[in-house]
């Protein structure tokens, strides 16, 4: 199998079916990322198109660390990409909520199919899923969430506690029903 | 620890999973790419920055060009109509005949209403100094001192020392207001890294933890996370303006105009293996207002000091985060002050070819935006130019 490192010099050297294989190669990886951000295919669809294009004219951006760091860099890409088509068409407001009353329920995630739990992230209310997205997949600390979406570290946590909650509480009605 | 299991679930579960793709997506995008002129692409890389640096030597030289083709049109203008059959004296001809005819002369009131009329002639370019009226066409009575019979009833008499007084205003190119075209830059990239600190809810932990160890950290003491780090690069100004000087004295002139300047900064997070970097792109248009004290001059090359300030306004910002465009806002309104100093070289009096060595401070605006003005408010800079003394030609 190509590596992605002979990948990326068949990208450089101007072989043109090179791009193509890139995107045959991760775009199944990016539109699962995609449709954990947003719930609409058709505005999936839009944030994957442009993330590819964004990716393919700015490969002199990316550092190649070794075998994966290119599909971690695409799977990020994604991500912001996302994150900035939510931002420009969901009223997000990243606010503190208080977790004191929440109840903490127990759920089995892992007996959930993995597309039908892919596309429940995706429901969830556009500031929790962020959150979640950033500190479950991005593995960011609440600390990098902050600085990143400029909001409070405790804030961050917090709507991070929410939708981990909802996010149990949708899970054990699809298990029950 | 359920938040722990929980997230471990998460992303066993979903890291690395896969679906998909809608039919006819790679077609739109390789379309886009064809229209954007990125398919067919030899080197990515090397396109697309020689793309930017292109575009950067093209604006400086595009001013470079601009105002040597300005400047030699203006000249050119001017050697054309002087050399016209049907020109008229210079002003160096029309002085010296004046002055000679003051010498050889003896003073009459009529005469000087004469002459006083050639000076106040309501002629504009006469009184611009670009063309001046012989003395047979403004005067009879001079035309007559050229001849060989001398008439002392209308013969003309002006102090030797006051020859200015009938001198038509010959341009004298340090009055006279000029417009220059300018770039500069700052002498120096700017880096610095930094290290993340822990936060503060965990660095009350860790120094708990820690207490009773010899090397144990004091509670005020900072900690640096081992596995993260900010980086940021900030490149050099480049500014292009076009400038208008104005003569206050012989010596001193105040000059401003208008001048865009480009920053261009990168923003690196290095979380554990990982980096994220970020670009930013800022224009300014900015207004500059100083004051020029020429101390030095011999023939074309002459020597100013010059300080004072300037304004800008951030008219564009361009940010992404990995290739992917990001929203900020606006910088707020930027003052600074400069001083330096200045060698011009003129080689026509048309045309001056200049290097400003300065320093140039940059005042806090109060912004959340990081820029080489914030990292480096006092920096040393060169601005460079060609002056075109308008007035002069």
């Amino acid at each position: 199998m190509e590596t992605e490192e002979q990948l990326l010099s068949a990208i450089r050297s101007g072989d043109e079916s090179a791009f193509r294989r890139l995107y045959e190669r991760y775009s199944r990886y990016a539109i699962a990322i995609g449709l954990r951000y947003i719930p609409e295919q058709n505005e999936v669809n839009d944030v994957l198109q442009d993330s590819f294009i964004k990716i393919l004219t700015s490969l002199d951006q990316f550092n190649y660390r070794g075998e994966g760091s290119l599909k971690n860099w695409i799977g990020r890409v994604v991500a912001h990409q996302a994150i900035d088509h939510i931002r420009h068409r969901e009223r997000v407001s990243f606010v503190s909520i208080n977790t004191d009353d929440v109840v903490d329920e127990d759920s089995d995630i892992w007996e959930m199919p993995s597309e039908i739990l892919t596309r429940m992230i995706g429901r969830l209310p556009a500031n929790y899923r962020v959150v979640l997205n950033l500190y479950v997949f991005e593995r960011l600390t609440h600390y990098e969430i902050a600085q990143l979406l400029g909001i409070k570290e405790k804030t961050s946590s917090s709507l991070f506690f929410r939708a981990k909650q909802l996010l149990k509480k949708m899970a054990n009605d699809y298990l029950n029903e | 620890m359920e938040q722990d299991k929980f997230t471990q679930q998460l992303r066993d579960k979903l890291d690395g999973f896969e679906m998909d793709v809608p039919e006819g997506l790679w077609e739109n995008i390789e379309a886009a790419l064809q229209k954007q002129g990125v398919l067919p692409v030899s080197e990515p890389r090397r396109t697309r920055q020689s793309r930017f640096i292109t575009l950067r030597h093209w604006a400086v030289a595009a001013s470079v060009v601009a105002c040597l083709v300005g400047g030699g049109y203006w000249w050119w203008s001017r050697h054309h109509v002087e050399g016209a059959p049907d020109s008229i004296h210079p002003p160096e001809k029309a002085v010296a005949t004046v002055t000679t005819v003051t010498a050889e002369t003896a003073e009459t009131t009529k005469t000087m209403e004469a002459v006083k009329a050639v000076k106040t002639s309501p002629n504009p370019s006469y009184r611009r100094g670009m063309e001046v009226p012989s003395p047979e066409e403004t005067s009879p009575t001079l035309s007559s001192r050229r001849g060989t019979e001398v008439n002392p009833a209308v013969a003309i008499s002006l102090p030797k020392e006051e020859p200015e007084e009938i001198t038509p205003p010959t341009p004298k190119r340090r009055k006279q207001p000029y417009i220059s075209i300018y770039s500069g830059n700052g002498i120096d990239n700017y880096l610095s890294s930094n290290g993340v600190e822990m936060a503060e809810q965990k660095a009350n932990s860790y120094h708990a933890l820690y207490a009773s160890n010899t090397h144990a950290t004091r509670s005020r003491d900072i900690i640096y996370l081992a596995s993260y780090e900010e980086r940021q690069k900030h490149d050099h100004p480049i500014a292009v303006g076009l400038s208008l000087s104005y003569p206050l004295s012989n010596r001193i002139s105040v000059t401003s105009g208008a001048v865009v300047t480009w920053l261009h900064s990168e923003f690196e997070n290095i979380i554990r293996d990982q980096t994220i970097t970020r670009n930013q792109r800022l224009v300014y248009f900015g207004i500059p207002l100083s004051m020029n004290y020429r101390f030095w001059q011999y023939k074309g090359l002459k020597l100013y000091a010059l300080a004072g300030g300037q304004a800008d306004w951030n008219v564009s910002v361009d940010t992404n985060t990995d290739g992917v465009k990001q929203e900020i806002n606006k910088d707020r309104m930027q003052w600074s002050v400069h001083a330096g100093a200045g060698i011009e070289f003129c080689p026509i009096p048309q045309l001056g070819l200049y290097v400003e060595p300065g320093v140039k401070y940059y005042f806090d605006n109060g912004s959340n935006i990081l820029n080489y003005f914030k990292d480096k408010p006092l920096n040393y800079n060169v601005q460079f130019g060609l002056r075109l003394n308008m007035w002069n030609l």
